[in-house]
């Protein structure tokens, strides 16, 4: 274990980082998004030792929900919905940890904040590729630090 | 000395919301991977990860005298181990060790036991002696000293990485720097 801060720390300082590295947004967030895939797919085979080997595709996003969410967030997801045929899944955390910390210049003309959430959809997709299954995560920043999280299983 | 700082460490590292090291751990590694990867150089990304360091330091100090309650230092010794005891585990929930003191006593290696960035890790040869993986914590020294008026340079003489059997940095101390006010500031 070591003291949630000194991650914290060390995310800000990350996305920085590869902000500045890169050549434009576009290009930071798809560096944040692999970043987030390699570490989502090597977290969730080391958490998930007593899982069964191949479970079922509303296991997975529950074990998400779950043991995943609470890993990196210390809580649960708040929110699980799906659609009838289960292609779809949206998460819903209603208290965002790295969005928290946060302060908003309500004058700057730029209060885009998803370069801190990209990283996130990143793990989401990483882990379900190592339970098997290849998806697309999208994501929604609502109110202040709402996150709404959107899997869809490509078939 | 030691012993006080030991329990205080203790003490804050019990105090603070945790979380798992696996997380930290891979996601450092795959930063330091997509650094290799940006800058080819790998003095470069040595000096990348001190100067991501750096910038933690100067924000993690305040959280630091804030949570341990610790107040100046009377000497250079007395800051060792504060940084090895209380530092160290508090953020990282590790042992460090202060030794090999220089005549003057401005100048020592500080051990660190377990260092959590380092699990699972292993360098390819051609990074060994070359690459400073865990360099960022050189810089989270440096920034966090020099904000409270001491400008201190950290190196790593040591990685386990590169089959040496300790991680080891060594810190000197180049000048303390002279209580200002700031320009502007009456």
């Amino acid at each position: 274990l070591i003291s949630a801060s000194c991650f914290e720390f060390f995310y800000i300082e990350m996305i920085d980082c590869i902000m500045k590295s890169s050549s434009d947004k576009q290009q930071a967030h798809k560096k944040l998004d692999k970043l987030g895939f390699k570490v989502g797919h090597r977290l969730v085979e080391r958490l998930s030792l007593d899982t069964a080997l191949f479970p079922e595709l509303l296991d997975a996003v529950k074990f998400i929900c779950k043991v995943f969410w609470t890993t990196v967030f210390k809580k649960t997801i708040d929110g699980l919905k799906t659609n009838h045929k289960g292609g779809v899944f949206v998460l819903t955390d209603s208290k965002f940890q790295w969005l928290q910390h946060l302060s908003f210049d309500s004058s700057a003309s730029n209060k885009d904040c998803s370069e801190y959430v990209q990283f996130t959809a990143g793990l989401i997709k990483g882990a379900m590729s190592n339970f098997g299954f290849k998806c697309i995560v999208t994501f929604d920043i609502q109110q202040v630090s709402t996150c709404v999280f959107t899997i869809k299983i490509e078939s | 000395m030691s012993k006080k700082y030991d329990k205080l460490g203790n003490d804050v590292f019990n105090k603070v919301e945790k979380i798992n090291s696996e997380l930290f751990t891979l996601t450092y590694g795959a930063l330091v991977t997509q650094l290799i990867k940006d800058y080819e150089d790998i003095e470069q990304v040595n000096i990348k990860l001190e100067q991501m360091g750096y910038n933690i330091g100067i924000r993690l100090i305040e959280e630091f005298l804030a949570k341990s309650g610790i107040g100046r230092c009377s000497d250079f010794i007395e800051t060792a181990e504060v940084i090895a005891k209380v530092g160290f585990k508090m953020f990282l929930g590790v042992n460090a060790h202060v030794g090999d003191w220089d005549a003057n006593r401005k100048e020592f290696h500080l051990t660190i036991e377990d260092n959590p960035l380092i699990d699972f890790v292993e360098l390819p040869d051609q990074y060994k002696h070359k690459l400073y993986y865990s360099n960022i914590l050189c810089g989270v020294m440096r920034g966090a000293l020099e904000m409270v008026q001491m400008k201190v340079k950290c190196t790593f003489v040591k990685c386990t990485l590169s089959d040496d059997s300790t991680s080891e940095i060594k810190v000197v101390l180049e000048e303390v720097l002279s209580d200002m006010i700031p320009v502007g500031y009456d």
